[in-house]
Order: C-alpha cells, then structure tokens, then sequence
C-alpha cells in the first residue's frame, strides 16, 4: 500500500481517500483519474478501500437492523433512576440539602390539613340542620323534612296505629 | 419504609391526639326545646314563635301555633337530659359527641315507660330539628329542639 511519504502526490492514501469520499474538484479528481489508469497500486488501494466501505456500511446497517432500541431506552432510563434512587422516596422530590425544616413541624402542618380536612367540604350553608343517622320506634309511620329556606330538618311520626294520626289535611307534603 | 417515615407518622399521631384532645374533654351542649301546639282550631301564632313560625308554614299548614312550655338544659356529653313533654311523655336527650360544627344527639321518647321514639342526629351547631306528630288536645305537638355547643 502506497502512503503520503510516496514522492508521487498522486499516490497518496489521502488523496484517493478524498478521492474516494467525492471532495476533490474537478481538475483533481481528472488528475487522480489519469494516475489511476497508470498506476495498478493505487487502482488495488481504492478498490481496497471501496470494498472495506461495503463491508462496514453492511455491518453497521445489520447492527442497526439487530438492535432494539426501546429495549436500550429502557435500560438507560432504568439506570438513571438507580441513581436517582439513591434518593430515596419522597425526598427525591424534594432539593436536597436547600431548607432544613423539623420534623415536627412537617407532622403538625399535615396534622392540621388532616383534622380541617373533613370540615372543609361539608355545612357550607346548604347542608341541612340535622343529619338523621338512624331512626327506631313503636311508630307506624315516620316521614322527613326538610325547609327550603333554612335547611331545618322536620321529623314526622305518627306513634298510634290509628291512620287517622296523619297530619292535618292542611299539611303541605 | 425509613425510620424517618415512621417518625414523621409518630409525629402527626401524636400532634393529632394533642390537638383533638381538647375536644374532647367534658364538652357540654346547650339542648333548648320549646313544645308547640299545633293546631286548626283558630288562627293564632304565639309571638315568642314568629320566626320558627315563618319557617315551619313552608312545609306545614296549620292556623294557630301556640306555645306550651319551652326548656334548656346543659347536658355533658355522655350523659342524658330528661324534659317532661305533655300526655304523660319524656324526652330524653343524649349528647354522643361532638364533630367539627356538629353534635351527635340520641333523642328518645317515651310514653308510659315506653320507648316509642329514638333517633341518632347530627345538628349543627345552633342548628334546630322539628319533631312532631304526637295527637294532644285536638292538635299535633311540635318539638323545637336546638343545640349549641
């Protein structure tokens, strides 16, 4: 194989590379051309250098053709969360080493929320006065109520067995 | 799970006991109930009842409104209040507990020493709950109950 130490330049390596990758201009690729048909040593190197391209273009479109990418996408983000696990649990979310805050102020902040919690969605002026949980009696029957203005609870019984016990005919419901 | 985690739920276990204990203890509630004579008879509307009156005519119908006793107790909770209701009848009131703006109240009624009315409520605090129904003197009685806490 001729190398850039020949005193010929036309039968440099470097030449029939640039030769070989198309950065020549016209009048040197025309120059490396006419050397070509002179020279059976270069003519062997580029061919050489063509069939080396064959082979590592097919080996690479093979490697690419065989390689699973979401399997390497898993695997790289699978290793970004180990490290990061080193953080562990919530504190992986938290920036490590900015504010230090007690622990007990932690529980009595979450305490707080905890205890206001249930308080927050309930009674907001449309909740009736009282909510019945059960209702047992010698009665024959029971109704309930409620006032549409003020959300009074009316609770209804009728504690004889006599149906004439109903409300007056007056009665609205 | 870290011990810090454990920690952190200790912390909050206990702030919550402190701060809930207070609640807790010996909480009394204010019972007033006011018997009411509802009837047709006439047209009259104590004027000790105006407001509840107004109130009460949305659902019900009656002429005349006539007050016949009204009682306030300060009742623990846990413990039971009693008030003597007209026909022979008791009222019995027990405060459960208390939950944010409400108290759990178990009413009962009882008629010749029998329990012909129980029920479990939660009422707002200042909150009113209507029981009525009961047959007396050509009438129905109205139990005005209210709590306050």
């Amino acid at each position: 194989m001729k190398t850039s130490s020949i005193s010929n330049p036309s039968c440099s390596t470097r030449q029939l590379s640039r030769f070989l990758d198309d950065e020549m201009s016209e009048p040197e690729r025309q120059a490396v051309e006419n050397h070509l048909n002179h020279c059976p040593d270069c003519r062997c190197v580029l061919e050489s250098y063509r069939l080396l391209g064959r082979v590592a273009r097919r080996q690479a479109d093979r490697a690419r053709v065989s390689v699973d990418l979401d399997s390497v996408e898993d695997q790289v983000l699978s290793h970004i969360n180990r490290h990061r696990g080193n953080t562990s649990g919530w504190r992986k979310w938290w920036p490590p080493g900015r504010f230090h805050i007690p622990i007990y102020a932690v529980a009595a902040a979450v305490a707080c929320f905890l205890i206001i919690l249930p308080f927050s969605f309930q009674d907001n002026g449309h909740a009736p006065s009282a909510i019945i949980n059960s209702f047992t009696g010698s009665v024959t029957s029971v109704m309930f109520y409620e006032t549409p203005n003020t959300h009074q609870t009316i609770i209804w019984f009728n504690e004889e067995s006599n149906p004439s016990g109903e409300p007056n005919a007056g009665e609205n419901t | 799970m870290p011990a810090r985690i454990h920690k952190l739920f200790l912390a909050i276990a206990v702030v919550m006991a402190l701060m809930s204990g207070p609640v807790l203890a010996s909480q009394k509630v204010n019972i007033g109930i006011k018997t009411i004579l509802a009837s047709d008879k006439a047209e009259f509307v104590d004027p000790q009842l105006k407001g509840l009156i107004k109130e009460l005519r949305t659902v019900f119908r009656f002429t005349s409104y006539r007050m016949l006793g009204q009682d306030n107790l300060t009742i623990e909770v846990g413990k039971t209040g009693t008030v003597r209701l007209p026909g022979g009848r008791v009222l019995e009131v027990t405060p459960i507990g208390i939950q944010g703006k409400r108290s759990e109240l178990e009413l009962s009624i009882l008629k010749k020493k029998r329990r012909i009315f129980n029920t479990r409520i939660k009422l707002l605090n200042g909150g009113v709950l209507t029981v009525g129904g009961p047959r007396h003197d050509n009438g129905f009685l109205l139990f005005n109950i209210t709590g306050r806490f």
